[in-house]
């Protein structure tokens, strides 16, 4: 029994503590080497977990620059039929009835952890990658849309119409269905941000926040831990990626 | 031992089956850019056969796995063999002056990849003049 005693005396302590700091600060460095230098013949890793936080306090009821940015970055078109044009995102303004108190939110894709649109795909065309946004295989998609249904939040929509003179980043075509990627394109490159988030603060505002959830110093898990903020319709279970403050 | 001479059999066949393809259209002129590099990313015989299967692959690994090379990327194809034509407008993908639809018309084999994809390079500057137009 002798042999396993640790003796507790100044030199020890401090051998035992540096070793200890060594393995605490190892697991930070990795993953932020990961989150902001993965290279291009590098898989998307699940270390990372892609995620937004909005504030609507910060968002106003007359702003639409994230639904101008998105449009503009995907080539999304009007085709003036606003029942069935394509929308990745969109605002919605609300009131409460009691307080009277309005809100003004974006409103786009939640990237579930649990994502029903992923649970109904019949051919597996609705997936969550690797990193937990939550895409559509357009390759495998035949435009059932069934995932369109399931989705409690609105996020997808259906490409009815012929298009042409699509961006080479955003593919897009009819009978595919489809919905916010998070700009994908913009993380495998390493840009590590969104369309939407770079024309709110453009726009002077700084309601929407991109960062990794699960790197607990990216300034979303910061402000997350400090401040909180909601999951819509949390009674599902589903566990979103963008989350709500103020609301 | 018969079965090892019927694979043989089979498989002498369908490589002069699926080589027949390739036959058949080795006149048509191949231009890639010599700007952006004097040659293809694998030799020509091999991408008259099998550049299907490595765009297949590479369409897998970026949409999946979010890998983006270059090197068999449908967009590193369209930068390098679209090449303008004198009045500076890029070739229709329906018009035989396209790269890929000057076999695929004459082959007779539709080719869906620009339903969704762009089949021209991406100029930032005739995009920014649409979008004052509108």
């Amino acid at each position: 029994m002798k042999k396993y005693e640790i003796k507790l005396d100044r030199r020890n302590f401090l051998k035992n503590s540096v070793s200890v700091g060594l393995v605490t600060i190892a697991p930070g460095v990795f993953l932020q080497e990961i989150a902001h230098g993965r290279s291009l013949d590098e898989p998307a890793s699940d270390k990372i977990r892609w995620g937004m936080l909005i504030d609507t306090n910060q968002c106003t009821e007359d702003c639409d620059a994230c639904v101008t940015a998105c449009n503009e970055e995907h080539g999304i078109e009007d085709f003036g039929r606003p029942t069935t044009d394509t929308q990745w995102i969109r605002k919605l303004n609300l009131t409460n009835e009691f307080t009277g108190k309005k809100y003004s939110l974006p409103m786009m894709c939640q990237h579930c952890e649990n994502p029903p649109c992923v649970d109904v795909c019949p051919t597996g065309a609705s997936f969550k990658r690797a990193d937990g946004i939550v895409l559509v295989n357009k390759h495998t998609c035949i435009g059932c849309r069934y995932c369109m249904m399931s989705c409690p939040y609105k996020a997808r929509s259906f490409v009815h119409e012929n298009l042409e003179n699509q961006l080479p980043h955003a593919p897009r075509g009819k009978g595919c269905v489809e919905s916010c990627n998070l700009c994908v394109h913009k993380i495998d490159n390493g840009e590590n941000n969104t369309a939407c988030a770079e024309a709110c603060v453009k726009d002077g505002h700084q309601a929407i926040l991109f960062g990794d959830l699960n790197d607990p110093k990216s300034e979303i898990s910061k402000q997350l831990s400090e401040f909180g903020a909601k999951e819509i319709r949390s009674d599902l279970g589903l566990n979103t990626a963008v989350r709500y403050r103020g609301i | 031992m018969y079965k090892k001479l019927y694979i043989k059999i089979l498989l002498t066949f369908l490589l002069v089956f699926f080589s027949g393809t390739s036959i058949t259209h080795e006149n048509i002129s191949h231009n890639i850019d010599i700007a952006s590099g004097d040659k293809c990313v694998e030799p020509t015989d091999i991408m008259r056969a099998q550049h299907h299967i490595f765009l297949n692959k590479q369409s897998h690994d970026t949409v999946v796995d979010g890998i983006r090379t270059k090197k068999y990327s449908l967009n590193n194809c369209i930068n390098c063999h679209i090449q303008p034509s004198a009045d500076g407008t890029y070739p229709s993908v329906k018009s035989e002056e396209h790269f890929c639809s000057g076999c695929h018309i004459k082959a007779a084999a539709q080719v869906e990849c620009f339903d969704c994809h762009a089949s021209k390079p991406f100029n930032n500057e005739k995009i920014e003049e649409e979008i004052s137009k509108k």
